[in-house]
């Protein structure tokens, strides 16, 4: 990968990999963070990049450095989890894009992960199953329970409202 | 069983419905019904009482699992629907769902709203994010174009036309063959005319390191300047006077220099030469002229020399020290120059 094909990396894809991990933890400044850690390892690793895969690649590394984040906020306890009354809040929205974002916030991580890439990115279950480490099946189960949950999420609110 | 009675008749009403009665008790029983005739409609009740069989057969379907999500089959293909994913044997299943449960419809919706719609957010600090290619080349370029400018201001500096044209054989020369010249420098045909207009000196040859000027005679001289095109001197003043105003101020001296030069010239000229000039460019080579002949005869004539005068009026022009001197050297033919502009200064010998 050279300079060039790198700096065209950025104006591609950085804009998806930091909505991709604010949707995820939802805190702009760590989103910056691990959106820079995500390119300077690809950067670091610029030589073993194909320009195809460019994209897979950064938001696999996005994806890990995210998970590997979270785990070192949470045990250093600078992890605040959304409470449910935070939920409840946020619930009353009557826009369907913010309902989904709420509901999507309720969701375990990975459960949001997959459907993130999904919806955003277009990926495939192949896909999002080589940036996520997981096997294909576990791909399916997790966005078919996701839609499951975010389903019942909009009927609830549905009632509510 | 004890004898049958008005408190216990219920028990034996419903074991001889049942056929749990001897019939010893089948007796009794039949005995007390036609002591009592008004409990037969009540015996009667009873044998009616008995649930019919039904065939009623549950949905499995509704609680059988997918294997692969564990999802319930019912949402496993709507979901599967949504997401486009059926194969197509689930693909025919969902079909015959549908017909059968035409309200699933609606949970089908649902599904779709849950896919995200796509929203944009951008990351504003891409600069910091993107890899500097072009700083080497950008110093680089810096630099060539610092080394350029200053060798262009070398030149400039060095080439400033007030001191080569003055030693300049092959450009005196020039002067010599088309007096007007644009590009002709001035010194040595000042020097000339400065001969000429004394006519107390004697004419000599200005040598120095650089060039040498041939002796002019006065014959020579004028012959010369007979032969010189007025509508060419025209064209030069009206040129000098156009250009002056576009010219940088790095050149403005040797502009001045240049057009003193030309009025020392012309005040050389024979008056019918001047008489024949047009009309049109004349108000303003008159005024020059006449700016010429004032200086000239303020101070060379007042005991000053042409350089001395030269070198006074580019001073004034571009207030910095301006200095000719002959040379203090043995031949004493050569001249030597020596011009201050700021920090920088000039000298030729």
């Amino acid at each position: 990968m050279t300079v060039k094909e790198y700096n065209q990396a950025v104006e591609l894809f950085s804009d998806n990999v930091f909505r991709f991990v604010l949707k995820n933890i939802r805190d702009e400044e760590k989103a910056k963070d691990i959106v820079q850690d995500s390119f300077e390892r690809m950067w670091e690793k610029k030589d073993n990049v194909e320009g195809s895969k460019v994209k897979s690649y950064l938001f696999t590394t996005a994806y890990r450095t995210m998970i590997d984040k979270i785990r070192k906020y949470k045990k250093q306890g600078n992890w605040d989890e959304l409470s449910e009354s935070d939920y409840a809040q946020s619930a009353w929205h009557h826009d369907l894009s913010e309902v989904l974002q709420t509901a999507l916030s309720r969701l375990p991580e990975v459960q949001r992960s997959v459907v993130l890439l999904r919806d955003y990115e277009g990926y495939n279950y192949e896909e999002i199953a080589e940036i996520t480490n997981l096997s294909l099946s576990q791909v399916k189960v997790y966005i078919f329970r996701a839609r499951k949950a975010l389903k019942e999420y909009l009927v609830s609110i549905e009632h509510v409202i | 069983m004890s004898t049958i009675n008005l408190h216990n008749y219920e028990a034996y009403f419903l074991d001889s419905l049942e056929g749990n009665l001897t019939a010893a008790e089948e007796l009794q029983l039949k005995a007390f019904l036609e002591a009592h005739p008004d409990l037969k409609a009540e015996l009667e009740d009873f044998e009616n009482i008995q649930l019919s069989k039904e065939d009623v057969q549950f949905s499995k379907s509704t609680l059988i699992r997918n294997e692969e999500t564990a999802l319930l089959q019912k949402d496993h293909l709507l979901i599967a629907g949504a997401e486009g994913v059926l194969s197509p044997e689930e693909q025919k299943e969902f079909n015959t769902l549908m017909e059968q449960e035409p309200n699933l419809l609606d949970e089908l919706a649902l599904y779709e709203k849950t896919k995200l719609p796509q929203e944009r957010v951008l990351f504003a600090d891409k600069d910091s994010l993107k890899k500097k290619q072009g700083k080497l080349i950008y110093w680089q370029f810096y630099a060539a174009a610092a080394s350029v400018a200053a060798a262009l201001l070398s030149i400039v500096l060095l080439n400033t036309p007030s001191v080569e044209p003055l030693y300049e054989t092959a450009r005196v020369q020039k002067i010599e063959q088309v007096a007007f010249d644009s590009e002709a420098p001035n010194f040595g045909y000042i020097i000339q005319a400065e001969e000429l207009k004394k006519k107390s000196r004697p004419t000599q040859a200005v040598e120095n390191s650089f060039a040498k000027v041939e002796p002019i005679t006065n014959q020579k001289n004028k012959a010369d300047l007979d032969q010189v095109p007025l509508k060419k001197l025209d064209e030069q003043l009206e040129f000098a006077e156009l250009e002056q105003e576009e010219i940088q101020p790095k050149a403005k001296e040797a502009q001045i220099i240049d057009e003193l030069a030309e009025q020392e010239v012309l005040a050389s000229l024979p008056e019918h030469l001047e008489a024949e000039e047009p009309s049109k460019t004349k108000s303003q080579s008159l005024s020059l002229k006449e700016y010429a002949k004032e200086t000239l005869k303020k101070e060379v004539l007042n005991n000053k020399t042409l350089t001395q005068v030269l070198a006074d009026e580019l001073a004034s022009a571009t207030n910095e020290k301006v200095v000719f001197e002959p040379s203090s050297k043995a031949n004493k033919k050569g001249l030597q120059f020596a011009m201050n502009l700021g920090s920088i200064s000039i000298s030729k010998k």
